[in-house]
C-alpha cells in the first residue's frame, strides 16, 4: 500500500509505483504490457544456465496476447527448451476494448503453436506445478 | 583463438629484438579495433563464466563482422548463442537473464536494429534500478556498431550516441581506436548496471599501435572519462568515435598552418567527461565539436550547454561551431555519403572560422 499510494516506506521506495514492485524472484511489474514476457523468458534462461531446477512464470493480458515480441519469445524459449510458462489472465476486455475486437484468435492458449498450451477456466485457480 | 597481427608482430620483436637498440619503440604492438573486441570478449569470458554472447550471426558465422570469431568454437552452444532476427525478442531474453544472474552481452547486428528492441533497452534494462529502488542490478551490456558505414543507405547509418547518452540509467560509450574497444568493453563487462556500447564498423579493421599494458588481461579504462588525444593551445577540438579521427587529421594539417589544435576523444558519452572539456576550453578559449550524427538535440549540442553553464563560457573568444552529419537521411550515393559526414575540410573550415581567420 505504501507504494501504492508513493510513500517512501513502499518496496520500491515509491519510486517504482503500481507498475513497479518488486521482491525476491518478482522482476516486476512491467508497465510496457508484453515486454516482461521476453524478460520472463530471459530469466527461464538464467534458470537453466546455473541449473536451478526453476522455472519462470510470465503473465500477461489478453490485450498484451497479440504484442509481436511474445511470439518471439515463444520462438526462442522453445528453440532453446526453456523452463518458461507463459499465462495469459483473460477477462475478456483490454482496457475499453473487447477480445473480439483485438485479436483475431481468442484461443490464447493455442498461440503459443508449438509451444502447448491450456485452457484452464476458473475464477479461482489453484495449479500445482512439480519442478523437473 | 586465431593467431592475431599482435602474436606475428610479437614474435619478430623477439627475432629483430637482438640487433637494433631502437627495436623496442619500432616494433609497437599492431591491435585492430576487431582484435580488441575479440580479446575483450574472450577474456571476459574466460574470467567469469556468467558472461555471455548472443545476437544474430555471433556464434557458428563467427560474427557478422567477425568481432566474436573463434569464440563459439572455444565457449560452445550455451556462451555463445545465435539468434534468430527478433531484436525485441531477443533483447528482452538478454535483459530477464541479467535479472536473473548472468551476465549478457547482448550484440545488435547495427545499433538501427536496436529501434526495434529500444523499449528493452530503456524501459526494462536502464530504468530498472530505480524503479526498484536499488534492489535490482541489470548487468547487461549491449554492443553493435553504430553510425554510417559505407553505402548502406539510410535505414543503416543512424547514429544512437544522442538517443541512448539522453537517457538516465544507461552508460553510453563510443570508443575510438584499439585501445578504447578493449579497455571501454571490458569495462561494460565488469559494469553491474547496463552499458550501451557504440562501436564503429568502419574502424574494426583499422591497426593501430598499443603497449604491452593494453594488451594484458585485466586492462580496463574508465567509463566517464574522456582522453587528450593531442595537446594544443588555440582552439579545443571534441569529438567520439570516427570523428576523432577526422579530427585529428584536421589538426596535422592545421598545425601546418600554426594552428596547434587540443584533440579530446570523449570515449564515453554518458558520463560525459564535462570536466575535460571544461579545463580544456579555459586554456584554449575556443571550441569546435565533431560528430557523425545529426546536429538537432546532438553530441555537439549536449557540449556546448555545458560549456554555457560552466565557468569556461566566459573563457570563450568565439561561439561554438558544431561539425555534424548533415541533417538529411543518408543517402545512398558515394559522394553524396561523403558530402553528408565531416570531412577534414569541414573540421578545418570551422577551425578557422572559429579563430576568425576565414569568413
Amino acid at each position: 500500500m505504501a507504494e501504492l499510494t508513493g510513500r517512501s516506506q513502499g518496496v520500491a521506495r515509491g519510486k517504482g509505483g503500481s507498475m513497479h514492485m518488486y521482491t525476491k524472484n518478482f522482476f516486476g511489474g512491467n508497465g510496457i504490457v508484453g515486454a516482461q514476457v521476453p524478460v520472463g523468458a530471459g530469466v527461464a534462461l538464467a534458470n537453466k544456465y546455473l541449473d536451478r531446477k526453476a522455472i519462470c512464470v510470465s503473465l500477461y493480458g489478453d490485450g498484451a496476447a497479440n504484442q509481436g515480441q511474445l511470439f518471439e519469445a515463444y520462438n526462442m524459449a522453445k528453440l532453446m527448451n526453456l523452463p518458461a510458462v507463459f499465462i495469459c489472465e483473460n477477462n475478456g476486455y483490454g482496457m475499453g476494448t473487447s477480445v473480439d475486437r483485438a485479436s483475431a484468435s481468442v484461443n490464447y492458449y493455442t498461440r503459443g503453436d508449438y509451444v502447448p498450451g491450456i485452457w484452464v477456466r476458473l475464477c479461482v485457480c489453484v495449479v500445482t506445478i512439480s519442478v523437473l | 583463438m586465431a593467431v592475431t597481427a599482435t602474436r606475428i608482430a610479437k614474435s619478430l620483436t623477439g627475432v629483430l629484438g637482438r640487433s637494433f637498440s631502437t627495436s623496442r619503440v619500432a616494433a609497437a604492438n599492431q591491435l585492430t579495433v576487431r582484435d580488441a573486441l575479440n580479446s575483450a570478449l574472450d577474456e571476459e569470458m574466460e574470467r567469469d563464466e556468467n558472461v555471455f554472447l548472443m545476437g544474430e550471426e555471433v556464434a557458428q558465422y563467427d560474427g557478422a563482422y567477425k568481432v566474436s570469431r573463434g569464440l563459439w568454437k572455444k565457449y560452445g552452444d550455451q556462451r555463445v548463442i545465435d539468434t534468430p532476427i527478433t531484436e525485441a525478442g531477443f533483447a528482452g531474453i538478454a535483459v530477464g537473464a541479467a535479472l536473473g544472474g548472468l551476465r549478457p552481452v547482448c550484440e545488435f547486428m547495427t545499433f538501427n536494429f536496436s529501434m526495434q528492441a529500444i523499449d528493452h533497452v530503456i524501459n526494462s534494462a536502464a530504468k530498472t534500478f530505480y524503479m526498484s529502488a536499488g534492489l535490482l542490478h541489470v548487468p547487461i551490456v549491449f554492443r553493435g556498431p553504430n553510425g554510417a558505414a559505407a553505402g548502406v543507405g539510410a535505414q543503416h547509418s543512424q547514429c544512437f550516441g544522442a538517443w541512448y547518452s539522453h537517457c538516465p540509467g544507461l552508460k553510453v560509450v563510443s570508443p575510438y581506436n584499439s585501445e578504447d574497444a578493449k579497455g571501454l568493453l571490458k569495462a561494460a563487462i565488469r559494469d553491474p548496471d547496463p552499458v550501451v556500447v557504440l562501436e564503429n564498423e568502419l574502424m574494426y579493421g583499422t591497426a593501430f599501435p598499443v603497449t604491452d599494458e593494453v594488451l594484458s588481461n585485466e586492462f580496463v579504462l574508465p567509463i566517464g572519462k574522456a582522453k587528450i588525444e593531442r595537446e594544443g593551445s588555440h582552439i579545443t577540438l571534441v569529438a567520439h568515435s570516427r570523428a576523432v579521427m577526422v579530427a585529428l587529421e584536421a589538426a596535422t594539417a592545421l598545425a601546418g598552418e600554426g594552428v596547434e589544435c587540443e584533440v579530446i576523444n570523449l570515449r564515453s558519452l554518458r558520463p560525459l567527461d564535462e570536466e575535460t572539456i571544461v579545463q580544456s576550453v579555459i586554456k584554449t578559449h575556443n571550441l569546435v565539436t565533431v560528430e557523425q550524427g545529426w546536429p538537432q538535440s546532438g553530441v555537439g549540442s549536449e557540449i556546448c550547454a555545458r560549456i554555457v553553464e560552466s565557468p569556461a563560457f566566459h573563457y570563450l573568444d568565439s561561439p561554438v561551431i558544431r561539425v555534424t552529419g548533415v541533417d538529411v537521411p543518408m543517402p545512398y550515393a558515394k559522394s553524396l555519403e561523403v558530402a553528408c559526414i565531416p570531412q577534414q575540410h569541414d573540421v578545418v573550415k570551422a577551425v578557422k572560422k572559429v579563430l576568425k581567420l576565414i569568413k
